[in-house]
């Protein structure tokens, strides 16, 4: 039961990461788990379960975000109350830049990011579970890292004032 | 200017943050709807069957099993007590359902599919002459326009705790569950404990793949001496507060289902009535044809 509990614990978390959102991250792993178990006699490599999970969870993740743009305009920040990871993350405003940055990318795009550096797959071992070729995951990591950085150096400048809407 | 390194070092530690425990509530949705989702046939085990070793092609599949056992825990073994996996609904080649509205109107003979609001989207086949609507997300009916009985489909959690005494009041069925669970047993107990409610033909079912308990609830013969309210004689009351009430003697056909609603919180009940007050054989036949034809759909 440990494993079993430790497994799931994996797809929610990489799911949550991917969505930042608790709701869409319990729906999406919940769709991922139930066609794990209708796919699962198609599944001819017992050996590749992992990669195999991983690109049904992306799929439902992928549907969920679609499903939420109808739902509702914006997704909903994650829990502020946990404690700061570390010295790396300066400041709130990292924090802010970098949920904006990264909700403007696209699932594909966090897909590749949250892999590659939360999960610390390799580059060919994400583009075994997303079934896509490596050239694209190289190439998808470097726009979303690039955004990313374009979003932390936003912080950098003078504050605008918002208007608002 | 972030530098790369520095980039990915704050990214790094900003994807430590967030969730990294799958709730419970998503592991008791996922057991309770894989007794409704049929597994897909493996259709490469048929084209390579002849080329690969009868042993390799069981331990492949065998260890696929064990690993999303492993994966999910024994939780999503079959209980002893439904005997395997649940069946599942059988797709027809009919055409699309109508919707069922919100207004109580004459049914064309065909399918309906009962959907939001009500909380658990369901189809059915009702012949000519029947009538039906959505009551909200907890009432829905299918019955005869002669309104000799019907089919009624209902949730709820509260009953009363004596129906010959209004004064009493209702109570919240219990919900004992695990980790809080409303259960089909929990509301079965409810009704077997109502006092002046005689129940009988208790039985294990499965009604479109979910599982439950099937039972004939009686009322007395007579109401003389109850403390009866405006309602007269209430078994239970919906969440939008309509009392539901039996007339002296009548009888009830419930089906108790455990049913996953289409939110992960809304773990529920749901309640099919079959009601043949004043119905003849015929009109038995038409609403039990109904009631075969029911297909409770997975909540999307």
């Amino acid at each position: 039961m440990s494993l079993a509990v430790a497994t799931g614990d994996r797809l929610h978390a990489v799911a949550h990461r991917i969505l930042r959102d608790t709701d869409l991250a319990e729906d999406a792993t919940q769709q991922a788990l139930l066609a794990i178990w209708r796919d699962l006699p198609q599944l001819r490599d017992p050996a590749r379960f992992e990669a195999w999970s991983y690109r049904l969870l992306v799929r439902a993740c992928y549907a969920e975000a679609r499903r939420s743009r109808t739902r509702a305009p914006n997704l909903r920040l994650l829990p502020t109350d946990e404690p700061m990871a570390g010295d790396a993350l300066h400041s709130i405003h990292d924090r802010d830049q970098l949920e904006r940055g990264f909700r403007r990318l696209s699932v594909d795009h966090r897909a590749v990011v949250v892999l590659h550096h939360y999960m610390d797959m390799t580059l060919p071992e994400v583009a075994d579970a997303l079934g896509i070729p490596e050239g694209t995951v190289r190439s998808r990591l470097h726009y979303a890292m690039r955004g990313l950085r374009a979003a932390l150096d936003a912080d950098a400048r003078p504050p605008v004032r918002e208007v608002a809407q | 200017m972030s530098n790369e390194r520095d980039t990915t070092r704050i990214v790094r530690s900003w994807l430590e943050e967030g969730a990294d425990r799958i709730p419970d509530r998503v592991l008791d949705v996922v057991e309770a709807r894989l007794h409704a989702t049929p597994q897909r046939r493996a259709g490469w085990l048929a084209r390579r069957f002849s080329i690969m070793n009868r042993t390799t092609v069981r331990y492949g599949l065998g260890a696929a099993a064990i690993i999303f056992v492993l994966v999910l825990g024994s939780r999503f073994l079959p209980t002893s007590n439904t005997g395997g996996p649940q069946p599942t609904p059988t797709p027809t080649p009919e055409p699309t359902p109508a919707p069922l509205t919100g207004t109580d109107r004459n049914l064309a003979a065909g399918t309906y599919r009962a959907g939001d609001p009500f909380l658990f989207p369901l189809e059915a086949t009702v012949p000519a002459g029947f009538r039906g609507h959505i009551g909200g997300p907890y009432y829905v009916d299918l019955y005869p326009d002669s309104r000799a009985g019907g089919l009624f489909f209902i949730v709820f959690d509260e009953v009363s705790v004596d129906p010959c005494d209004a004064s009493k009041g209702m109570t919240t069925v219990p919900a004992t569950g695990e980790r809080g669970a409303k259960t089909a047993a929990d509301l079965v107990t409810a009704l077997s404990e109502m006092p002046g409610i005689e129940v009988s033909d208790v039985s294990d079912v499965t009604v479109s793949g979910y599982t439950g308990t099937s039972l004939t609830i009686t009322a007395p013969d007579s109401f003389a001496g109850c403390n009866l309210g405006p309602d007269g004689y209430v078994l239970w009351r919906l969440p939008l507060r309509a009392n539901f009430a039996m007339t002296e003697g009548q009888v009830y056909r419930l089906w108790v289902l455990d049913v996953v609603g289409p939110r992960l919180q809304q773990d529920q009940r749901l309640v099919i009535m079959l009601d043949e007050t004043g119905s003849n054989e015929t009109q038995r036949a038409e609403l039990r044809a109904v009631f075969d034809s029911i297909r409770i759909l997975p909540a999307s």
